[in-house]
């Protein structure tokens, strides 16, 4: 085990393309608007041709300095670079007006890195454990658990509920297009050649984060007002001691939320800088107003939910969230299975891409604490010069997997759906998901219904009769529940019937 | 409130698209759920639902969407706190120049696909950031010159040496 998380600090290749690709990714980050999956699913497309290990520890790299650098243009420019990072402009910004923008950033950098290693120590606890116990689970459990996760991440995404149920389902339904794995039937493919293969995901990805956001950004063009002044870096030793429980508790925040399907960064990091301004009775300076603790929160948080949301990829081979989903389609084209069989299969993988992420967060640190005032300068990229270059390379990305112009297309045609998404307030993310586990959830859906010999009740009885579908069941029951009005109605009075009694006290 | 309607009878047509479509997959039967036709008919029900419930409480426009997340983001942030100047200058631009400025960007992309099969890719790569640049600044011809020609060329062999992408 410790012999293969050491390949990655040993491998000079490794280390120089996880160096490059922390790079990369912190340099992505930072740029407002472009989202971490992008740069994912671009790489997917463009380490097609490469070995398995140096092609998915490339995007461990990415993933983890794309988390990262986000939240630097919330810092120097009150613009989140991630959906995960609106959490640091709370804190992160009135500390650049303050003239201590260094501080922010010195202080973001360390708890990433320490966010990132607990999320990692809990990814390697927990996911043997999981991965043995995943391989009782039945196909029902398998169709629970992604149900689970696009209700998690309709209910938790910006927005209804409804929308993002709609928008997952078509995901789901364009991720059935082309031939049925089971039985070789056709399905809305027209009788057109092309589309029997199916839709090209990596190109649907590229069009819904990087040409959508594109079109965004062209609302306005302006330019970026900073005049930032950098400061000292560190901040006192002193504080690493006071946050630390601050930091245990967000860390488990971040892993919890990571390891629920669906659900990832721009969840754990509100929910842990909401449960800082609530937790914390002293802090440096007020809650909005640069409180240090208002940026470890959400630092700790995001970070150690990448290694939250790595655990059901690698054990169930069930995203996490967003990127999580494109890694695991990353680990499919190169001829692996994420799931239970991984870790029986392939061990040796999983310790590496373990070893992977830990060697990026030493380069976090390196990339982090240097060349700030180059960083600062990055983000000042005029939009004119930035847009064109994102869309050159979602171009390439989305022509690179298969080497086809009819891919490019494709990337183009979900560019503008995705931008009409968003401009009326849907959410992508639960497409990608639903691409991903649509078809999956189908076949798993009609092997436990074959299971039961094609009896729709008994079906729906074997929910209830088994304890891990039980417990499962339940899980969906009240997340559906959870979305009622009788749910909010009852919740609304517990909250008031609980104030006025502490009140009272 | 216009846009919304279209909108919502739009998502219930794709909705019930996706049923029909279901219901039309060759010598299948939907009502068995072994069949491959059985989910995506449940999913198309389940959108029609969604698209149902979607229309019922209307669809905001832009704007007003728009304005709503910004008041969010401002509460989330700090409930005392007065709202931060935005970092982003506003740009003196129309909605109407909103609209041609991305229709036409959106032309250079396609034409940029288009073209892949015809010109040599670093040629089309330096021409498309060339032009879009200048349709974004519509100054700056010289600034914009220069980063086109260095990002095709440098990213040109880039992607064919060290990502081994075979260009048409």
């Amino acid at each position: 085990m410790l012999d293969q998380i050491l390949v990655p600090f040993m491998d000079i290749q490794l280390l120089i393309l996880i160096a490059l690709g922390t790079l990369f990714g912190v340099v992505k980050g930072l740029l407002p608007g472009l989202s971490v999956t992008m740069a994912v699913t671009l790489l997917v497309s463009l380490t097609y041709t490469w070995e398995t290990i140096p092609a998915i520890v490339t995007m461990i790299a990415v993933f983890y300095g794309g988390v990262y650098g986000g939240a630097r243009s919330s810092i120097l420019i009150n613009v989140p670079g991630s959906a995960s990072s609106l959490a640091h402009t709370f804190d992160g910004y009135p500390l650049t007006k303050r003239g201590e923008a260094g501080v922010a950033i010195g202080i973001t950098t360390i708890y990433a890195v320490i966010g990132g290693a607990i999320g990692l120590l809990c990814l390697g606890v927990a996911a043997p454990f999981l991965g043995e116990l995943a391989l009782g689970f039945a196909a029902r459990d398998y169709f629970l658990i992604m149900f689970l996760g696009l209700l998690l991440v309709g209910g938790l995404s910006e927005g209804s509920m409804a929308k993002a149920i709609f928008v997952a389902g078509v995901g789901v339904t364009l991720g059935m297009v082309g031939m049925d794995s089971l039985t070789g039937v056709e399905r809305f493919t027209f009788g057109n050649l092309e589309l029997k293969s199916g839709i090209n995901y990596i190109a649907c990805m590229l069009g819904l984060f990087g040409l959508s956001e594109v079109l965004i950004q062209l609302h306005n063009l302006g330019k970026t007002k900073a005049d930032v002044i950098i400061g000292k870096v560190l901040p006192p030793l002193i504080y690493l001691i006071k946050f630390l429980p601050l930091t245990i508790r967000t860390a488990i925040i971040g892993v919890v939320v990571g390891i629920l399907p669906g659900a990832g960064g721009e969840i754990s990091s509100l929910l842990a800088y909401d449960h800082a301004k609530k937790t914390v009775k002293n802090p440096t300076r007020p809650f909005g107003k640069g409180a240090y603790e208002g940026l470890v929160a959400p630092e700790v948080a995001v970070m150690s939910t990448n290694g939250g949301a790595m655990i059901p990829m690698l054990t169930l081979g069930i995203p996490g969230d967003a990127v999580t989903a494109v890694l695991i389609g990353a680990m499919t084209i190169h001829g692996l299975k994420p799931g239970p069989m991984l870790m029986v299969e392939t061990p040796e993988l999983f310790w590496i891409i373990l070893g992977a992420a830990l060697v990026s967060l030493i380069f976090i640190v390196i990339w982090g604490l240097s060349a700030i005032s180059f960083f600062a300068r990055v983000i000042l990229i005029p939009k004119y010069v930035l847009m064109p270059i994102i869309v050159f390379f979602t171009v390439i990305g989305s022509y690179g997997i298969n080497n086809s112009v009819a891919d490019v297309y494709w990337m183009i045609v979900f560019g503008v759906i995705g931008y009409l998404l968003r401009l009326y307030k849907f959410p992508t993310g639960p497409m990608v998901l639903g691409i991903i586990l649509g078809p999956q959830m189908d076949v798993y859906l009609r092997r436990a219904i074959i299971t039961e010999e094609g009896s729709i009740w008994g079906f729906v009885s074997s929910l209830f009769i088994h304890p891990i579908s039980l417990i499962l069941t339940l899980f969906v029951l009240f997340t559906l529940f959870s979305q009622t009005a009788l749910y909010k109605k009852v919740k609304g009075q517990l909250l008031q019937k609980f104030s006025k009694k502490s009140a009272d006290v | 409130m216009v846009a919304g309607k279209y909108i919502s009878t739009l998502l219930i047509v794709i909705s019930l698209a996706v049923v029909v479509l279901s219901f039309n997959i060759e010598e299948q039967d939907v009502f068995d759920p072994s069949s491959p036709s059985f989910f995506p008919a449940l999913v198309g029900v389940v959108m029609l639902i969604s698209a149902l419930m979607i229309a019922r409480r209307g669809i905001q426009s832009p704007s007003s969407a728009q304005e709503e997340t910004k008041q969010h983001v401002a509460v989330e942030g700090n409930d005392e706190e007065e709202p931060e100047k935005e970092m982003y200058e506003k740009e003196n631009i129309t909605q109407k120049g909103i609209n041609i400025r991305l229709i036409l960007f959106t032309a250079l992309v396609v034409l940029f696909a288009i073209l892949m099969n015809y010109i040599n890719f670093m040629v089309l790569s330096f021409l498309f950031l060339f032009g879009s640049m200048l349709l974004l600044s519509r100054e700056k011809m010289l600034r914009s010159f220069i980063v086109s020609l260095i990002v095709s060329v440098a990213f040109y062999y880039t992607f064919v040496h060290v990502f081994h992408i075979v260009f048409p």
